[in-house]
């Protein structure tokens, strides 16, 4: 898995990118990159999974976990995750989709986020 | 006696002076006689006064009736009175006699008792001794014993003249508690309390008790002004102490008192001494274990009979901190357990008290079962047990149990023995955690220098097998290869660098780089071999076995040795024999060195074994015994895999100090089966899971298919190896064919499966699972096997 931290511009949120393979192994480095990029005061946190190839059950409950986290935040937790992808079937077997908001891109994610705001 | 004798004596000497003298001298017959002779004859003294009362009667008599003249009456008065106060003198002097003698005889008593003291070597003989011969020499019908313990309670050493279990409330009494003898504890001094007084004062022993005794007399048991005990003995009499019945009973108690303190220093001292045998042996023993399940070993099954103990339980903190995971328990219905229960930190039973408090927690008596999963095989709670708790770094890391077969008590040097056999376990734990990360990290080096050999080569299965030494926590020079060669041909190396350490793991490192390269233009063993040797020739260059074969697509293999032992095949018929020829030198020995190839076919089913000396050799052993067992298991093997680990097997029971690499090849016509070698860590399913979907590819299998397979297959490994082995490393084997479209992997591990808890996000696996693939687990006593089914290649 490779995590990248997209600080917000002015205005914007905090974007985290994750690509690859989110199972046990990576987990760890995912929940710290997440929370790390948490920003007070904010209304939430786009989780970028649009060039995830792999979500194993760690994956699925990390995920699970850190939308409570932000949720403890007063902040929400919108995940990208692409129409057709497997990611997103893994997530809607898992339920994850009625806990979390998906949306099919960054964009969409961050206006929701603001409006939800 | 005295009286009926003195007065018949004065019978007879009033009717013989009657008949000899006449009745005129009767009277003072009569006052003479009757004191002396009760003087004489010894009655008491209410005799005495008696006769002379008589004869006071008799000499008015005879005034009244005027035998006798008024002055004779005064004469004979005086001189009766003065007969009388020698009469008086020597019954006087006749008591005294008595008491002398009295005051022998307690002496003796005394004396025997000092004799029977010096006998008694433990307390209970003391006891045994003052309730006997302390009894008898102060006339009472019963005895109590009471000995002072940690200074806080009293326990009844023994008693006399009492019912069975009649004592039982009072066996042990907390001297804060109103009873005679915690009072005669707190006075110090000598109680005597006559029946109005026990009943009125003592509430407590009219309600429980029948009180038999008119009078209790309680001393306590001092030696040097400390109270050892307090000793009680009751009788029926009313009358009170006499000063010298006072000073025996304080003499008695000083001989016993200080008897029962040797006898005390000489019980704590055997005790002690026996504790101190105990835990050095312990203590030798878990020096000797390694792993957790020999440390669980020595402390559950080797140490219960010396311990006293029928049962046990080892319970440690899971690592990850949520629960807690009963290692193992011996001496229970079922026998030795390992595995996790589940056991709530928060329940109030012993076990988790002990865990909370970090103290030692005990059940000296008979109590209510506590929570069922406590101490398997203690459900009745009938007798006494104790719970350890075993320092960690932070704080206790879990629990050692023991049962025992009846009631006993835990005094402050048994106390003592447990928590140091605890600390003992804690550090043997320690000392097994750290021998296992060394040795892992020598293991993983040595196989992270090892190939991941795929479960396929061309046409060849394999299956590839290390096995570090026993001893030593070293890397080691052995390896083995597989090689794809142009032209679809295979190369299989196994080979074995002299020595350990960095050196041989580098030498090894280089021979495998130099190899791969050569093989790209060259695929003549014996050629190989040559221009190995070339590398290997210099002053510090240590010696190399090793052993090339090369098989092409039609099963012809050419093979070649450097002195390494043969590589033994099994043909299709069932025979088994090495391949004996292409013999050469070491690597490193000769410069000129020349070797040479041999020729073998393998036609489809042949399975061929190639290994390290550590596999058949052993110093103490023939190396023909080493290669006749290999060839035995090669001859009924059923399957590569189980030729593999029962090949291992050879090495583990011969418990092995070298190091063993072993690979085993297939000669094989279809591909429609995937086998891999045993998973044992995270690390290797990523791994797995690149090369099941590769095949799952060739295999007709579409993206969504090898997505949902590989997903699944992982998943159901990763459980296995997070879960099943929680004390042990263990291994997962997987495997998969394709039959007319449908793909069947099995995952099989050897441990035990956990349920997954939802609350820890175990159960989303099994969900997903089962949505993506069809899935069937069968969990069995020697572990589970998942089985995934999924028709492949069909859009969905």
């Amino acid at each position: 898995m490779k995590a990248t931290f997209e600080r917000p511009a002015a205005g914007g949120h905090p974007v985290v990118h994750a690509s690859g393979e989110i199972d046990f192994a990576t987990v760890r480095e995912l929940r710290h990159l997440v929370t790390t990029a948490i920003t007070p005061g904010d209304t939430g946190l786009v989780l970028d999974l649009s060039q995830a190839t792999y979500v194993d059950s760690a994956g699925v409950h990390a995920l699970a976990q850190l939308a409570d986290l932000l949720a403890s935040h007063r902040q929400q937790l919108r995940l990208v995750i692409p129409a057709g992808s497997r990611i997103g079937s893994i997530v809607g077997i898992a339920g994850l989709d009625t806990i979390v908001a998906v949306d099919p891109d960054v964009e969409t994610a961050a206006m929701l986020l603001s409006r939800w705001g | 006696m005295g009286a009926v004798a003195g007065g018949l004596v004065v019978l007879v000497a009033v009717v013989v002076g009657y008949e000899v003298l006449g009745p005129s001298q009767l009277p003072v017959l009569t006052v003479l006689l009757a004191p002396i002779t009760t003087a004489i004859v010894g009655g008491p003294r209410a005799t005495a006064l008696l006769g002379a009362l008589a004869s006071v009667v008799v000499l008015v008599l005879s005034v009244l009736s005027e035998t006798i003249s008024p002055a004779g009456v005064l004469v004979r008065l005086l001189t009766s009175m003065a007969v009388a106060g020698v009469a008086i003198f020597l019954v006087r002097q006749r008591e005294q006699r008595e008491l002398r003698l009295a005051e022998g005889r307690t002496l003796n008593q005394l004396r025997s008792l000092t004799v029977a003291l010096a006998r008694a070597v433990s307390p209970a003989d003391v006891a045994e001794v003052m309730l006997v011969q302390g009894r008898a020499a102060v006339g009472a019908e019963t005895a109590l014993v009471y000995v002072l313990a940690e200074g806080e309670m009293l326990e009844l050493l023994g008693s006399t003249g009492y019912e069975a279990d009649e004592l039982a409330p009072f066996a042990r009494v907390p001297v804060d508690e109103t009873l005679p003898v915690t009072d005669v504890l707190r006075r110090h001094a000598t109680l005597v309390l006559d029946r109005r007084t026990l009943e009125r004062d003592y509430p407590r022993l009219s309600g429980g008790t029948r009180l038999r005794s008119q009078q209790v007399v309680g001393v306590p048991l001092d030696v040097d002004g400390n109270t050892l005990g307090v000793a009680f003995f009751g009788s029926q009499r009313t009358a009170p102490l006499s000063e010298h019945e006072r000073g025996l009973a304080r003499a008695l108690a000083d001989q016993c008192a200080q008897a029962l303190q040797r006898s005390l220093l000489y019980e704590a001292s055997v005790r002690s001494e026996d504790n101190l045998r105990t835990l050095q042996e312990v203590t030798a023993e878990l020096a000797d274990a390694y792993s957790a399940d020999a440390v669980a070993d020595v402390l559950l099954d080797q140490s219960l009979g010396r311990l006293g103990a029928v049962g046990a339980a080892l319970t440690l903190a899971d690592r990850e901190g949520e629960g807690l995971r009963q290692v193992a328990t011996s001496g229970f219905p079922g026998g030795q357990t390992s595995g996790w229960v589940p056991v709530a930190r928060e329940a109030p039973s012993p076990l988790a008290r002990c865990l909370a408090s970090g103290d030692i927690v005990v059940r000296e008596i008979s109590e209510p079962p506590a929570a069922a999963a406590d101490l398997p095989g203690d459900g009745g709670g009938e007798a006494s047990a104790i719970w350890v708790p075993i320092p960690g770094r932070r704080g206790p890391e879990g629990v050692l149990a023991y049962v025992f077969a009846e009631e006993r008590r835990f005094d402050k040097a048994s106390r003592e023995l447990f928590a140091s056999i605890a600390a003992q376990c804690g550090q043997a734990l320690e000392r097994a955690r750290l021998y296992a990360a060394e040795h892992a990290v020598a293991d993983t080096l040595q196989r992270s220098l090892l190939p991941a050999l795929p479960p396929r080569v061309g046409r060849l299965e394999l299956q590839g097998r290390y096995r570090p030494g026993t001893v030593g926590t070293q890397v080691g020079g052995d390896w083995f290869d597989a090689l794809l060669l142009p032209g679809e041909r295979v190369c299989l190396v196994v080979g074995d660098v002299e020595g350990r350490g960095v050196s041989a793991a580098a030498t090894m490192g280089q021979l495998r780089a130099a190899l791969r390269a050569l093989t790209a233009t060259h695929a003549d063993p014996a050629v190989l071999l040559q221009l190995l040797n070339e590398t290997q020739l210099g002053a510090d260059r240590p010696m190399v076995t090793l052993a090339i074969i090369v098989v092409d697509r039609t099963g012809q293999a050419t093979y070649a040795y450097a002195g390494h032992p043969p590589i033994f095949a099994r043909f299709p018929d069932g025979t088994v024999r090495a391949l004996g020829g292409g013999r050469g030198v070491p690597l490193g020995v000769v410069n000129d060195a020349t070797f040479r190839s041999a020729q073998e076919l393998l036609p489809a089913g042949t399975m061929v074994a190639m290994y390290t000396d550590g596999l058949v050799e052993r110093r103490d052993v023939p190396i023909d015994h080493g290669l006749d067992r290999l060839a035995a298991t090669l001859g009924d093997s059923s399957s590569l895999l189980s030729l593999a680990d029962r090949l291992l097997e050879l090495v583990d029971e011969r418990d092995q100090t070298d190091d063993v690499a072993l690979l085993v090849a297939e000669v094989t016509l279809d591909d429609h089966r995937l086998v891999f070698p045993p998973l044992r860590n995270l690390a290797e399913i990523r791994p797995m899971r690149a090369a099941l979907g590769d095949w799952l590819r060739d295999h007709g299998a579409t993206e969504d298919d090898v997505f949902a397979v590989t997903l699944a297959v992982a998943e159901v490994a990763v459980n296995s190896l997070q879960h099943a082995y929680p004390l042990t490393g263990g291994s997962v084997e997987i495997d998969a064919t394709v039959a007319e479209g449908r793909l069947v992997a099995r995952i099989v591990d050897h441990g035990s499966w956990r349920t997954p808890d939802p609350a820890r996000g175990g159960g989303r696996g099994l969900v997903m699972l089962r949505s993506l693939v069809d899935a069937d687990v069968v969990t069995g006593a020697g572990g589970t096997t998942v089985s995934i089914e999924r028709e492949l290649g069909v859009r969905r």
